[in-house]
């Protein structure tokens, strides 16, 4: 259990915890697009760099692992020069086309450029070109271009839902995530890459210009699905139904939960939900001879289950 | 070189006597402009500093190393820009792109030093590539980064006249002087 300093205030994590979550726990959040804590970890996208004292250089925070009085700073100006440094890479062959990005409003090269980038662009050199909105799956649309490789998806596929449908392919900056020759990103999570994905590289197709994300709310929920009962948070949107022929849910996401399902769905659960918004019954239905027809409330039992006749 | 080889030496050997004694110095008999002590990645040392012993320290004290110990002699009719621009392409070319700042770094680097090349410098390009010097530094996963931060940092420190030159005129310094367009 060692105790550690993070921006002066003291924390004590159990063993074997990173940088980047120790912080976490102390109420500080280090930027990140590679690590994510339900996959192993990548150390690529070098945005949790911080400074920890006796280190000749910034080390990623996602890989060390917290020691005994450890002093680490997240605030100082080398560590802000790294992140506004890193993003200023991420994004010199972006698209930034975040005005028809799905992605816009719950993207962490947007978030992180608010908080810690705001600089003006000096890429005089023609951005990189890539796959543009090809589907790769029965669920999930590609944008190569907007992809900064952090390979969430890539390690997904390769070790939780264990199917090894997406890789890097090429090298140094002409490196693009793909699908493997032959396959098709139809396993049963597939979904998840749509959540795990920290840009507009994946989206849904399913929820693809159907609803800004700004305009949803969010309820935690279980999954009806089946009986493992996933913890979901239903997005829904109740003032602008009609924008999506009359949808109010426009999409299910995981809800962490450690004993049940992670941070993971499947994709029944996941896009299984129309049933909410389609073919619900809103008035009473009185069943007649050979259909079932719509009553008002109070109008007391139909001709049809008259229980005395029988 | 006149006598270009392989040359076993004990580290005491100036860079000057590993030039004119060993190798048989500049074929021509053309001045020296830089010498690139260990491969690529060391920083380029100027004529004025090749008095110094090749021990892993002397070097270290002029910024550069020993490195893999392929010295580089470039003489006077190199031009600064197009040779840096030659070491970056294979760093650009190298890079694995695993991490954002070589991947994304290193092209870009390539990119500003080929756009200069072509006649379409800027006159912000010069800053941006002394940024870049910080921002590779120290924040990539191997070393292949912080390599061609070396030559590139000590490229356009030590020939920045070259550099200024060619992003104004759109024409090579060295080049220009060669054929007398413009001043030693």
């Amino acid at each position: 259990m060692p105790t550690l300093t993070i921006d002066g205030k003291q924390v004590t994590v159990k063993d074997g915890t990173s940088v980047i979550n120790a912080a976490e726990e102390a109420g500080i959040y280090i930027p990140r697009y590679c690590y994510h804590p339900g996959l192993t970890i990548a150390g690529s996208c070098r945005m949790c760099l911080v400074e920890i004292e006796g280190m000749p250089k910034l080390e990623i925070s996602c890989h060390t692992m917290a020691r005994e009085g450890m002093v680490v700073r997240t605030d100082t100006e080398q560590v802000k020069q790294a992140r506004r440094a890193m993003l200023e890479f991420l994004l010199s062959n972006h698209p930034l086309d975040c005005p028809v990005c799905d992605q816009s409003g719950e993207c962490d090269l947007q978030n992180f450029y608010m908080e810690y980038g705001l600089y003006d662009s000096r890429f005089l050199e023609n951005k990189r070109k890539g796959k543009k909105a090809t589907p790769i799956g029965p669920h999930v649309m590609l944008d190569q271009e907007r992809c900064i490789l952090c390979t969430r998806c890539v390690r997904f596929t390769k070790e939780i839902s264990k199917t090894d449908e997406l890789g890097v392919f090429n090298r140094g900056s002409e490196s693009v995530i793909d699908l493997a020759p032959g396959k098709t990103l139809d396993n049963p999570y597939s979904g998840n890459v749509i959540d795990i994905c920290p840009v507009g590289a994946l989206t849904e197709r399913d929820f693809r210009f159907q609803c800004r994300v700004w305009y949803l709310t969010e309820h935690v929920s279980v999954c009806p699905g089946c009986s493992r009962g996933c913890n979901i948070s239903i997005h829904f949107n109740r003032k602008k139904a009609h924008k999506a022929g009359g949808r109010r849910v426009m999409r299910i996401k995981p809800s962490y939960n450690e004993e049940i399902n992670k941070w993971w769905i499947c994709d029944r659960g996941r896009f299984g939900y129309r049933l909410i918004d389609e073919n619900r019954i809103e008035q009473p239905l009185v069943k007649n001879e050979s259909q079932q027809v719509e009553t008002g409330l109070g109008a007391g039992p139909g001709p049809g289950i008259q229980p005395d006749q029988k | 070189m006149a006598n270009p080889g392989v040359f076993e030496l004990p580290v005491t050997t100036t860079m000057r006597e590993l030039i004119y004694d060993h190798a048989g110095g500049i074929k021509d008999g053309k001045a020296l402009k830089g010498v690139i002590p260990g491969g690529v990645s060391s920083a380029v040392l100027t004529a004025d500093e090749i008095d110094t012993p090749l021990t892993f320290d002397a070097l270290a004290s002029l910024g550069s190393m020993a490195g893999s110990g392929a010295v580089i002699v470039l003489d006077e009719d190199v031009c600064m820009v197009k040779a840096l621009h030659n070491i970056q392409n294979f760093f650009a070319h190298e890079s694995c792109g695993q991490c954002t700042p070589c991947r994304e770094g290193t092209s870009w680097v390539y990119r500003i030093l080929s756009r200069i090349i072509a006649g379409e410098g800027d006159e912000s390009d010069l800053k941006t590539l002394r940024d870049f010097t910080v921002n590779m530094n120290g924040t990539s996963i191997c070393a292949l980064c912080e390599g061609s931060v070396m030559s590139l940092k000590s490229f356009i420190t030590k020939y920045e006249d070259e550099f200024v030159y060619f992003i104004r005129e759109k024409r090579s310094l060295t080049e220009d002087r060669k054929q007398g367009l413009a001043s030693k």
